[in-house]
């Protein structure tokens, strides 16, 4: 019954936007970031690093100890730009600016706040009459930041330093499901303790049928994670999965760059364990 | 004729006049009659054109009954008739004149019919139940009752005691009486003064019948559309959206009723079968006060009672719709009933038409789309001042699309499916009538349910060599907004004199909406894998949240008439909203209106309150809203709209308008990004963006009903937009019905009493829609995965071309001893626009991004029969 034929927008957005990709572990001496650009689908992105350098390079401001104009420097083969001995503590804000008009692009800004690391408490194995899933409990604590997010990644591997990870999916959340998001453009689940009300307390399944054979260990990497994290990564999970059909909403990425794309946070890391019974 | 023995006011005269002043009848009267009649010109109006003819009566009853309402009379000087203006003015006390016009034939009430005083001096218009009250000057006073299409009716009365005079207009004129017809005058009256506050639009119903209906079916939500101010998407996709208002935002009363989904067919036909439709009025401003609940405009629809006289009928097939109805006295003048049912053809003729051109074998397509409704009516008179109506509506509209697609190599099947199923259920019970000469009661106790289901399934199953099933991957999506509404409503119009209409009441509605969102994928394990996944399978995985909410509201109103052409209607609403927590919304109103007997400006200013929320995405705008109620997190909805508007009256009785508008949202909704999850003991409310709103614009209007021909013409240009700050990083962006130039014009012009001719022309810049730039950019995560990153400048960052169309038709019309006949043949869309309904992307082999705009047709033949006994 319907019929189609050709549509010409009347605005053909194709304006070049910076894109800047910086998510740094608390505690790590080295911020890295890359800069590139948004690009056609047929064509590729660019690197302005090289461009950028003897003046114009990024930089890095504490907003809350004064240290201004921390410059990153170029790593070429890597196409990496890299700050390091950068000061900062939890809680301080801190600052990230570009001035990209030498390479035709409009300055960019950014900030996030160093979060302060929250706690898993103790997870748990859990008893259920599930035989195909592995189940356990963990506790969030809630840190005196008023906004609490973690991003948490199940694995599994001989050891918490091997290398060779397998990640494993969630399977399901029989309590706090509210607060969880499950992503799929990369490994893990979101959780908003905001949204969890007076609980804080998240039973989840993990399909046996993923694990290794006799495993003695599932580890669980938490990060806390500042809300432009949460609201980055749920979005860019968004997009992926819809169809951006005409019956569908459009999904827009959250970005915290101003006049950019992308994302600039930091996170801390800590590490648990459950112990597969 | 003349004689000297006869005296002058007995002479018999035939007379016969179209389009002539008064002065002009009287100096033809005295030609014909050979009689002078003199007379200072000032007495007479000049201006106004009336129809009248006589035959074989004497010219001093034709003078009585054309002066009477001008305060002259004649005397007799000799051979000569004076005419002199008539000073007398009777002071005595007052009485009330009361009761009920019908339709002499039908026994249906007619609604904002006029009377008035002989002299103008005092007038008022029927209720909604074809109810009147009008205090005049105690002693024998002249009463006129007139109704467009209707013989007036004059009534000499001799008036001491308040007094009940229920009146029978005939609808069909007869020549053996004085006939006067004023009708040019009438009708301006209708245009201007009959709009008798800022902001009311009376919907010519005879227009729905006489224009070019889409597929064969008149459907008075696109007669609202073509009012200026009014838009709707492609072909009435998505709903009405009244200056800038969203689509929830329209109170729609099915007499009386709130309903919550007006639609069928995606917007193509509204729930409202013009066979049973007796009046329509659409407020775009500050509504009255005795209307509440929505924050846009109200639509207030009221239904025919059914003839109770006599058994009638009708029966109609289209190219896109059957119908039929039957109505008749239970007991002659005293109880009617009525019973009219509708039914989509279409559902028939498409699935013919997907076998035909569906012919591969590795493709099973099958779609189904069809609605039916059922419209049933009892009435009781108790007594002579009131009356029992007991009135049912079950309407459900459906969408069916599945296609299974068999790859090459026999090892993959694929099934896409997508299902929608909604439907109103209304049922009411009213009892109105009178409690005294001045004052009339309405009382309504009413159920109204709607619900809407969504099943999205897409399914790849692997099979073996021997066709024999391996594995799936599935992915489904089921939701469901179920509405049940519980509500009583008493309404009290009380007139103490001819300068006030006092309005009072109050309405007290209990809302239960039980929504639910699930989604499984083949991960899930709700069902072996081998088995498919159905809509039913999915419900019942879902949970059980059910919200409600009570919503009260009280108001008091009076239309105050400063002067023969001058109005103040000022009101106020208390809207008291219980939902977690108690709101309160005041509801101040006024409406004002001035001028004379060509011009007329108008004001009004409103505030209002609504309850409901209803999620909308911004794609195509199908039938998926949710609705949910307001809550502690929730606030309800609030707006405020003023309006100015001009109108006036051409020599040519042309009505030309303009109005100007301005209007302010709070607390507007819409899905957010995300997935909605709706939990009890869950803040899903953070899920939900709270955001404003803002429209302005002008609109333009001019119509002409000369003789044979039917005039109308409008032109709106205006500006509609959203904010929310968790959405487009709280930037401004347009909203979807934001449609800077809209133009309507139509003419129906009558051959003869058989013959019809209607043409529409309809011009609107295109909706707004959300197109990802041509950008994109890469995300890397730690263990080297690759998301590729579209990117969004702004929602609604870009439109859909303009949308044009003009339609055709004629209508036959034939009257047989035991009926009447109407053929309707026409060509929606006569040069082929095509006009699009949405647009997609497609990205091709090299990755470069093209769009698709997809229309429905090009040409839409109109064919419908229909045969009334």
């Amino acid at each position: 019954m319907s019929c189609s034929e050709e549509f010409s927008p009347q605005n053909e957005d194709t304006v070049k936007q910076a894109v800047i990709l910086s998510e740094f572990e608390v505690g790590t001496d080295v911020i890295e970031m890359t800069l590139t650009t948004t690009f056609s689908l047929n064509e590729g992105p660019s690197h302005p690093g090289e461009a950028l350098q003897n003046g114009n390079e990024p930089f890095l401001s504490n907003l809350d100890n004064g240290a201004t104009n921390k410059t990153f420097r170029y790593q070429n083969v890597a196409q990496k730009w890299i700050n390091d001995a950068f000061q900062y503590q939890p809680g301080h804000t801190i600052s990230l600016t570009a001035n990209l008009a030498v390479v035709g692009l409009e300055n960019i800004y950014a900030e996030t706040t160093i979060p302060i690391a929250g706690e898993v408490i103790i997870p748990v194995p859990v008893a259920t009459d599930n035989i195909d899933t592995y189940d356990f409990q963990m506790e969030l604590s809630v840190p005196e930041l008023e906004d609490n997010f973690y991003h948490i990644i199940p694995y599994v591997a001989a050891s918490a330093d091997d290398p060779s990870k397998q990640y494993l999916n969630i399977e399901a959340v029989a309590e706090g499901e509210a607060s969880v998001f499950g992503l799929s453009h990369i490994d893990g689940i979101l959780i908003d303790v905001n949204r969890a009300g007076n609980f804080n307390t998240f039973n989840l399944s993990i399909r046996k049928s993923q694990l290794p054979s006799n495993p003695s260990k599932i580890y669980l990497k938490v990060k806390t994670v500042a809300k432009e994290y949460y609201d980055f990564h749920r979005s860019l999970t968004l997009q992926a999965e819809s169809d951006q059909g005409p019956f569908d909403a459009p999904f827009p990425t959250v970005s915290n760059i101003e006049r950019g794309q992308g994302i600039f946070t930091a996170y801390t890391v800590s590490l648990d364990s459950i112990i597969v019974e | 004729m003349q004689s000297q023995d006869v005296i002058p006011d007995e002479i018999i005269i035939d007379y016969s006049g179209i389009d002539k002043t008064l002065r002009e009848v009287i100096f033809d009267l005295s030609n014909i009659s050979g009689v002078t009649i003199a007379f200072q010109e000032e007495i007479i109006p000049g201006d106004s054109l009336i129809n009248f003819s006589v035959r074989k009566q004497e010219i001093g009853t034709v003078l009585n009954y054309l002066l009477d309402r001008h305060s002259v009379e004649y005397k007799i000087i000799g051979d000569q008739i004076v005419l002199i203006k008539n000073r007398y003015r009777r002071k005595d006390a007052s009485v009330t004149v009361s009761g009920y016009l019908t339709d002499l034939q039908s026994g249906e009430a007619l609604i904002s019919a006029n009377i008035f005083l002989y002299d103008e001096s005092a007038g008022t218009v029927s209720n909604d139940y074809g109810f009147y009250s009008l205090t005049v000057p105690s002693g024998t006073q002249q009463i006129y009752y007139s109704y467009l299409g209707y013989m007036t009716d004059i009534k000499e009365l001799p008036l001491r005691y308040d007094t009940i005079v229920n009146v029978k207009l005939d609808p069909n004129n007869l020549l053996d009486e004085i006939v006067i017809t004023d009708t040019r005058k009438i009708k301006v009256n209708e245009e201007i003064e009959m709009s008798q506050n800022a902001s009311l639009n009376i919907l010519p119903l005879d227009r729905i019948n006489s224009s070019l209906p889409v597929g064969g079916e008149p459907d008075i939500m696109r007669l609202a559309y073509t009012m200026p101010g009014v838009t709707s998407g492609a072909d009435g996709f998505g709903g009405m959206s009244v200056r800038g208002g969203s689509t929830n935002q329209n109170l729609v009363l099915f007499d009386g009723i709130p309903v919550y989904n007006s639609n069928q067919l995606f917007g193509m036909f509204s729930i409202f079968n013009s066979n049973v439709v007796k009046s329509a009025k659409l407020y775009k401003g500050a509504f009255p006060s005795h209307y509440s609940g929505r924050l846009s405009s109200v639509l207030d629809v009221r239904t025919r009672d059914g003839n109770n006289q006599k058994l009638a009928g009708d029966i109609s097939l289209g190219l896109l719709t059957a119908k039929a109805s039957i109505e008749g006295p239970i007991i002659k003048d005293k109880a009617s009933f009525l019973f009219s049912a509708r039914r989509t053809t279409v559902d028939s003729w498409l699935r013919s038409f997907n076998n035909f051109v569906n012919n591969d074998p590795l493709v099973d397509r099958n779609t189904q789309i069809g609605f039916y409704d059922v419209n049933a009516k009892i009435n009781f008179n108790i007594g002579t001042t009131s009356k029992i109506h007991l009135s049912y509506y079950r309407g459900n509209d459906n969408f069916d699309n599945s296609v299974s697609t068999l790859t090459s190599d026999m090892l993959f099947d694929d099934l896409d499916e997508l299902s929608w199923n909604s439907g109103n259920r209304l049922l009411s019970l009213r009892w109105n009538g009178q409690l005294g000469a001045k004052s009339f009661f309405n009382f309504t106790a009413y159920r109204s349910s709607y619900d809407f289901t969504s099943f999205d399934h897409d399914r790849v199953d692997q099979l073996g060599a021997a066709g024999n099933f391996i594995s799936t991957t599935y992915d489904a999506g089921f939701y469901e907004t179920a509405i049940d509404d519980i509500g009583l409503r008493l309404d009290i119009d009380f007139d103490p004199n001819p300068k006030h209409k006092i309005k009072l009441g109050g309405g007290y509605v209990h809302h239960d909406f039980k929504p639910q969102f699930i989604f499984a994928n083949d991960t899930d394990n709700l069902i072996p894998a081998e088995e498919l996944l159905t809509q039913q399978i999915l419900k019942n995985e879902g949970d059980n949240i059910n919200i409600q909410g009570s919503e009260l509201d009280i108001y008091i109103e009076d239309e105050i008439k400063l002067g023969q052409h001058s109005a103040l209607n000022i009101g106020y609403n208390q809207m008291i909203i219980s939902a977690g927590k108690t709101f309160f919304i005041p509801q101040p109103r006024i409406l004002f209106k001035t001028g004379s007997e060509k011009y007329t400006l108008k004001a009004s200013w409103g505030r209002m309150g609504q309850f409901l929320h209803s999620l909308s995405n911004t794609g195509l705008g199908v039938p998926s809203d949710v609705w949910l109620t307001s809550t502690e997190r929730l606030p309800p909805e609030i707006s405020w709209i003023g309006t100015f508007g001009q109108f006036f009256q051409t020599k040519n009785q042309t009505v030309i308008g303009i109005e100007a508008f301005y209007k302010e949202l709070k607390n507007v909704t819409r899905y957010g990004t995300g997935v909605l999850r709706l939990e009890e003991g869950t803040d899903w409310e953070d899920d939900i963006p709270l955001g404003s709103g803002t429209s302005y614009g002008i609109e333009t209007s001019a119509s002409n009903s000369r003789g044979k021909t039917n005039i109308l013409a409008s032109y709106t240009l205006s500006w509609a937009n959203r904010r929310f700050e968790a959405i487009n990083q709280g930037e401004p962006f347009r909203f979807r019905y934001d449609r800077r130039h809209v133009i309507n014009f139509s003419l129906i012009h009558k051959f003869n009493e058989n013959v019809e001719f209607s043409t529409n022309w309809e011009y609107g810049s295109g909706t707004p829609i959300t197109l990802p730039s041509r950008s994109s950019y890469n995300y890397i995560d730690d263990n080297d995965r690759l998301t590729v990153v579209r990117v969004f400048s702004e929602l609604n960052n870009d439109e859909l071309p303009a949308y044009h169309r003009l339609d055709l038709g004629f209508n036959f019309y034939s009257d047989y001893k035991w009926g009447k006949t109407k053929l309707t043949l026409g060509l929606y869309n006569v040069y082929g626009r095509t006009n699009p309904l949405y647009v997609d992307e497609i990205i091709n082999s090299d990755l470069t991004i093209r769009y698709e705009q997809f229309f429905l047709y090009k040409f839409l033949p109109t064919f419908s029969y229909g045969i009334s006994f």
